[in-house]
């Protein structure tokens, strides 16, 4: 396939900024998780919310980038939203192969988790689906991944479809350490999240807790950090990027192999 | 479960403000954009007014101001501004003006109308001419009370010139409408007041020949009225306590002389002396003796002739007694002896007639004081009373006679144009600024009404959508602890779209561009239009 002239798509790892408040906060999530799996032994998070747009996949990639690249563990991120994948997207990886390709035997789950710009990120995406994805998700082969993968990783984030318009989140809540609840600080309905604590009710013990995304436009003006005046004297980024030359979504040629990895 | 109320926070608006800055330019940029297209679209309106002033100056005569003032010249303000807008709507004052303006003849009208005379078969083409115009020309009126008797009107054209002579036209037309019913008021009352003249003349006439009799009989009462007074009514009364005791003794002395008569002539009367002379003694003894009761009544001055008439009284009484002796000397029936006796008796009988005919008098004069006195008020108020009516009906026939004379100088002032009931105060004049559309009223609201309600709305609907807004309401909704709020990623493009993201903004630059390319188009539409004159049609006068 000739490279596309038009300006690559930027990926989360062009605006990752320790400095910014949006990773600040971000630290501060996986701090509160990690003490709080530390005495569970919790390290598979399935990540939900009510309803679309509320921000899962964002929030998937950064936590798993910020563990990956700040808490140092190696991390693995399994794009488990089989209707409307963006992993890939977000993160510049092409969408196969995947979850998909694991459930239907197509390929193993080394292959399917790739490493990435970050040396201890991997990245499983979703595959692509031919026919029906209710019908594509295998909810043992599902398990049987999660199984061989955990012991492989320090963390393992994985990003769902919302639990009020789909089944497969409550279907890999059955698998998983801890749920994450996201929504969206002013624009998420009320009566959305009620529903949604509806569902996840028999779930009620691994619920690890929830992610209010869009804090600086939905919430009060002291849960945005421009009003601290942290925007403007902030200290030079520290970014990561890609080398020069490596096409995007590709993984790095140095990327070192998946832990357990023959 | 709502959450809880929380204390209104300042500085939480300013950043919601500031947040939501984009939609808020939204609106006001919105409303610039269409107050400009608005602007352009609506015509041009041109407004002249005259002001009027209301008011009755052939005034009336205080005296019969309640006999021919109506409830017409007591109107307030606003009664006067619906007089005159009642007028000014009423459909033989529109025709009349719209022929003055030659609305009747306009081309368009009669085109509109001939249009109209195929759905309106009934009427005929003229007719509706006529509604036309006069519908025309109503639009274009407004009359306001002003302070006072002032009153304004007002009329809207296309045109300036248009503005102004419709207003000259109403002007002059309510003018000469005024000035023809003025005189014809002012005749009516000349009238009325010719008639009123005669009939209170006659009252007048009656009123005084009333007072005139009661004075006369007055008048005769004063001449024959009692000498008596509230001064010398004691005196009268104990005058005639003192006569009577005189006839008391009188009357004894003439029971003793009758008695000494019996011893002469047992069981006989005694004889009735009398002849022309002694009668007229009596007569003169009676007068004397009511002479002096009067001069006894009279004051000081006649109390100095009381002595005279004493002495006069004795006198008579004496030549009475001379008189009766030589007409008993003469009558041969009494004896000798006894001559004296009658002559006595027949002087004490003359004194007692004329002392009785002096206490009648004395009585007399008494009850008509006592009369007079229960009948003083009554006379002094009827008297009062013709007094008042002749007064009354003097005053008014005066009033009358200068009504008319009024009356006749207000129809020759009313034939001119002195006397109108209403005047102008400032004609119109032409108008130099179109009145709408007002350029400060659109562009200043659309400036300060517009952001308020944006700023508003987007308050309300921040406050009552039924979202999560805080940490506390989305712990309590979702019932787990919230590990962490994750603000907006600077500089990072989210998955929505640029449009999705940026559609305050993008629709800010839709408006205007949209506002622009309208502007372009109507220049050039109306720099290719030929120019046309939105005059009215000339005045016909």
């Amino acid at each position: 396939m000739p490279p596309s002239r038009s300006k690559p798509t930027p990926t989360l790892f062009d605006a990752f900024d320790v400095d910014t408040p949006v990773i600040t906060e971000v630290r501060r999530l996986l701090q509160n998780l990690t003490r709080q799996s530390r005495n569970s032994e919790r390290k598979i998070f399935l990540m939900t919310s009510a309803g679309r747009g509320e921000g899962k996949t964002t929030i998937s990639g950064l936590l798993a980038l910020v563990c990956a690249q700040v808490f140092r563990k190696r991390t693995l991120l399994v794009d488990a939203d089989l209707r409307r994948p963006a992993v890939h997207t977000l993160l510049g990886l092409s969408q196969s192969p995947g979850l998909i390709d694991v459930f239907q035997g197509k390929c193993s789950i080394e292959t399917a988790a790739r490493s990435t710009a970050a040396p201890t990120l991997w990245v499983m995406p979703s595959g692509k689906s031919k026919g029906s994805v209710a019908q594509a998700y295998d909810d043992d082969a599902f398990s049987a991944m999660l199984t061989t993968v955990r012991p492989r990783y320090d963390m393992i984030f994985v990003d769902s479809a919302p639990v009020v318009p789909v089944i497969e989140p409550l279907l890999m809540a059955e698998h998983v350490d801890g749920i994450l609840l996201v929504s969206r600080a002013g624009k998420t309905p009320v009566t959305l999240i009620r529903r949604m604590r509806q569902l996840v009710a028999p779930y009620a013990e691994k619920i690890a807790g929830g992610i209010l995304n869009n804090a600086s436009d939905g919430l009060p003006y002291y849960y945005d950090y421009s009003y601290y005046g942290y925007q403007k004297n902030r200290a030079p980024r520290v970014r990561v990027r890609r080398e020069i030359g490596e096409p995007p979504g590709e993984p790095a040629a140095d990327a070192k192999r998946p832990p357990g990895e023959s | 479960m709502e959450p809880e109320s929380q204390p209104f926070d300042l500085r939480d608006l300013l950043w919601r403000v500031r947040r939501y800055s984009w939609l808020l330019v939204l609106p006001p940029v919105a409303a610039l954009c269409i107050a400009s297209i608005y602007f352009r679209l609506v015509p041009t309106i041109y407004e002249a007014y005259v002001t009027v002033a209301l008011g009755d100056q052939a005034a009336v005569g205080s005296a019969i101001q309640s006999m021919v003032n109506t409830d017409r010249d007591r109107v307030s303000a606003r009664e006067r501004m619906a007089l005159v807008d009642s007028k000014v709507r009423s459909r033989p004052f529109l025709m009349a003006v719209s022929e003055r303006l030659g609305l009747l003849e306009d081309p368009e009208i009669v085109a509109e109308a001939n249009v109209a005379s195929r759905r309106y078969t009934n009427l005929a083409p003229s007719e509706l001419v006529i509604r036309i115009a006069t519908n025309k020309i109503v639009k274009q009126i407004r009359i306001s009370p002003l302070e006072g008797s002032f009153v304004r009107v007002t009329t809207f054209d296309k045109s300036p010139v248009g503005a102004q002579r419709l207003a000259s036209t109403i002007t002059d037309l309510l003018i000469e409408e005024n000035r023809r019913s003025s005189l014809e008021r002012v005749q009516a009352r000349g009238e009325f007041s010719q008639d009123q003249v005669v009939v209170h003349q006659e009252r007048l006439r009656d009123a005084e020949n009333a007072l005139q009799s009661y004075q006369e009989s007055l008048l005769r009462r004063a001449i024959t009225s009692t000498p008596v007074t509230e001064g010398n009514v004691d005196e009268a009364r104990s005058l005639i306590q003192a006569t009577d005791q005189e006839i008391e003794q009188t009357r004894d002395r003439v029971e003793l002389t009758r008695k000494e008569w019996s011893t002469y002539a047992p069981g006989q009367a005694p004889p009735d002396l009398g002849n022309r002379n002694s009668n007229v003694l009596e007569q003169r003894l009676g007068t004397q003796e009511v002479s002096l009761a009067m001069a006894t009544l009279g004051g000081e001055r006649s109390t100095r002739d009381t002595p005279g008439l004493q002495a006069n009284i004795a006198a008579t009484r004496q030549s009475l007694l001379l008189e009766f002796e030589t007409l008993a000397a003469t009558t041969r029936e009494i004896p000798e002896a006894a001559r004296s006796v009658v002559a006595g008796l027949a002087t004490d009988r003359a004194i007692l007639r004329s002392l009785r005919t002096k206490r009648d008098r004395l009585n007399s004069y008494v009850g008509q004081f006592a009369r007079g006195v229960e009948n003083s008020p009554r006379e002094r108020m009827e008297l009062a009373r013709l007094q008042g009516a002749v007064e009354t009906s003097r005053d008014l026939l005066t009033a009358l006679q200068k009504e008319a004379q009024s009356s006749r100088i207000s129809e020759a002032f009313a034939s001119s144009a002195m006397a109108s009931r209403l005047t102008v105060v400032d004609p119109p004049q032409l108008p130099l600024k179109p009145a709408s559309p007002d350029p400060l009223r659109i562009f200043g609201g659309a400036l300060l009404l517009v952001p308020l309600l944006s700023v508003g709305l987007v308050i309300a609907g921040d406050k009552f959508s039924l979202v999560i807004r805080t940490v506390e309401q989305a712990e309590q909704e979702m019932g787990t602890r919230i590990l962490g709020t994750v603000p907006k990623i600077e500089g990072w493009i989210q998955r929505e779209g640029y449009v999705a993201r940026h559609w305050a903004l993008l629709s800010i630059v839709l408006v205007l561009v949209l506002t622009g390319v309208f502007h372009s188009l109507n220049a050039a539409l109306v720099s290719e239009k030929p120019h046309r004159t939105t005059q009215a049609a000339p005045t016909r006068h």
